[in-house]
């Protein structure tokens, strides 16, 4: 309750007589007494404390009307009171027939977003059935925490093939750096996170293993590096739109993508 | 017909006749019938405690938007028999500096004061274990009995919050009972009888003839009333987990945390029970035409009615702070409620 509220207006009258137009602070200070250059003094506030101070004694009621107030509100705010804790039980109770929003997850799993990064695979071409993977080692030599492992063979047709490719997937922190930089669409990240194994060797993946588990990953053909100016898009689209880009570099960078496209 | 009352009673006056023609003493039949009733209460309040540990589980986590238990049996049934089998083979530790009697004692009171309540509260037509014709003024000392267990729960531990903890809680209890007696008074006078079958029978048949409409009031205070009596939140404070590492029970550790725990639901229940004989009708169903369904199923929907509530205002409400309550339960409730007893004199003489 204010200090206005809380005497009588004849008491107020009383108080007035001796303090003018104080505010309530200034009685709790005592200031009613202070001769009238100090409390001119101790008035000159600041422009907001200057304007609360006017607002409030604006709207302050005096008289007779705000002892009558202040009885009437004990009713009025105890109803007030009882009806805010009904709307609250209100707010409470409309979330008891809305859905939880709790994933029971091992019956229950969330849709893994399109790029998501999980266990690294080795993908393979749809018609042959052979490893996309021509043993380039760039993977190898970019991974960061040096999880991959490939050795370099030459088959019966005289071509390039990876004699071991081991994944230690206690190492691999499924950056997804080996897929950027891969130009044969070899290796990909899948959605899969769930491969926990009961001992750490299992979780070292070789050749036959990373190309069994990539047999049913869909992939879309990366674009192959074969001419200049789409070495020249590649990077630009490859690499992670550095901030300070100039709007030109942009559209020139754009513009050999679209020329890219059309050739791939 | 699923009444019991006039199974049991075919029962009884079977045995009682078998009892007579082979010359036993009916004194026996009678101490045998009564054993069966204690279990019988103590089975409905197990099960009742039981149901309600799960059901406020699953309650508090719907209004949060999420499942609750829903893996130990069907949607979590079973989820409290395993907490009680594990807080079973849970370490006694018992404080080297403890009270040892008291500490023991206290636990064991609150389950049985709790558990005293229920011999007179009618869970259907004739099934009452006792009706005893002073059976409201039997609730309410026993519902003193909690207050001891509180402060010998709190002094036992030799923990000064645990003191601290059990001081409150007392307070608080006695606090709330004031405003809770006279607001069953309103009831009492109403219905011209003690007894708690009496009241029951006394509302009538009609739905808007029980007295929650009557002493809307008496009935607001006694609720509210209860609420504090079975420290649930917004009165929790003497057990409040975030203010308090739980207060008076902090020292105490597998079965007989159990006990507490178990106790208060029983409350909760007890509490509801009351206000359903005594403002709802008890037993009767709304309207006459519905008396196919069982009179231990109304009250039982009744009372789970309450509850509802009583869980309802714990996950709204945000706490009070002790001296709040305390001005509460002394400034508030206890003036209204005796505006209410003086109303409700004023209409019995009035209108009767």
């Amino acid at each position: 309750m204010s200090l206005k509220k809380r005497f009588h207006p004849e008491a107020w009258k009383k108080i007035g007589q001796v303090a003018g137009d104080l505010t309530y602070r200034d009685l709790l200070v005592g200031r009613e007494l202070a001769p009238d250059r100090v409390r001119r003094a101790h008035r000159s506030r600041g422009t907001a404390c200057r304007a609360r101070s006017k607002k409030r004694e604006k709207s302050q009621v005096t008289g007779d009307l705000a002892y009558e107030q202040n009885r009437m509100s004990v009713i009025k705010d105890t109803i007030k009171g009882f009806w805010n804790l009904l709307i609250g039980l209100k707010t409470t109770a409309k979330y008891l027939p809305t859905r939880a929003v709790t994933l029971q997850y091992p019956d229950e799993r969330w849709p893994m977003p399109e790029r998501s990064r999980g266990v690294v695979v080795l993908l393979s071409d749809p018609e042959t059935g052979e490893l996309n993977c021509n043993a380039c080692l760039v993977c190898m030599r970019q991974c960061p925490v040096s999880a991959i492992t490939v050795t370099q063979a030459k088959n019966e047709k005289g071509e390039r093939y990876p004699e071991i490719f081991t994944i230690d997937n206690t190492l691999c922190c499924f950056c997804g750096i080996c897929e950027e930089v891969c130009n044969f669409n070899a290796i990909k990240l899948t959605g899969k996170y769930e491969f926990s194994v009961f001992k750490k060797e299992d979780l070292i993946y070789d050749k036959a293993r990373l190309q069994e588990i990539g047999r049913d990953v869909k992939y879309e053909p990366k674009k192959k590096a074969k001419s200049a100016t789409q070495t020249a898009g590649k990077p630009a689209e490859g690499s992670a739109a550095p901030a300070a880009e100039k709007p030109a570099e942009n559209k020139a960078t754009t513009q050999s993508e679209g020329s890219g496209e059309e050739k791939a | 017909m699923l009444e019991f009352d006039k199974l049991l009673l075919s029962i009884y006056t079977a045995l009682s006749a078998w009892f007579v023609s082979n010359g036993i003493p009916v004194i026996w039949l009678d101490l045998a019938v009564m054993a069966f009733a204690a279990a019988a209460v103590l089975g409905v309040l197990l099960l009742a405690a039981l149901f309600l540990v799960w059901w406020e589980r699953k309650i508090s986590a719907h209004i949060q938007d999420r499942l609750g238990p829903m893996r130990t049996g069907p949607h979590g049934l079973l989820q409290t028999l395993i907490d009680a089998l594990k807080l079973i083979q849970k370490e006694d530790i018992v404080p080297a500096s403890a009270d040892k009697k008291i500490y023991f004692w206290a636990p064991v009171l609150a389950f049985v004061a709790a558990y005293m309540a229920y011999i007179v509260i009618p869970f259907g037509k004739g099934l009452i274990a006792r009706d005893l014709n002073v059976g409201i003024l039997y609730i309410i000392a026993i519902t003193t009995f909690t207050v001891i267990s509180l402060l010998m729960a709190g002094w036992g531990s030799n923990n000064k919050y645990a003191l601290l903890g059990g001081m409150r809680s007392a307070a608080q209890v006695i606090s709330y009972e004031v405003p809770l007696t006279i607001s069953v008074l309103g009831a009492v006078m109403l219905a011209g009888t003690m007894s708690m079958n009496g009241i029951v029978e006394a509302q009538g048949p009609y739905f808007w003839k029980w007295y929650w409409l009557p002493q809307i009031l008496g009935f607001g205070i006694y609720f509210i009333a209860a609420t504090a009596e079975v420290n649930r939140t917004p009165f929790d404070l003497p057990e409040a987990e975030q203010e308090l590492v739980a207060g008076f029970n902090v020292e105490y550790s597998g079965m007989k945390f159990a006990m507490f725990f178990l106790a208060e639901f029983v409350n909760m229940f007890t509490v509801s029970a009351i206000a359903t004989t005594l403002f709802l009708g008890g037993w009767q169903p709304p309207i006459p035409g519905l008396v196919f369904i069982p009179s231990w199923v109304w009250f039982l929907g009744k009372t789970l009615f309450l509850v509802f509530i009583l869980m309802w205002f714990r996950w709204t409400y945000p706490r009070l702070r002790v001296d709040q309550l305390m001005g509460f339960a002394w400034k508030f409730l206890l003036p209204l409620s005796f505006v209410n007893l003086f109303l409700t004199g004023l209409g019995v003489y009035l209108f009767k």
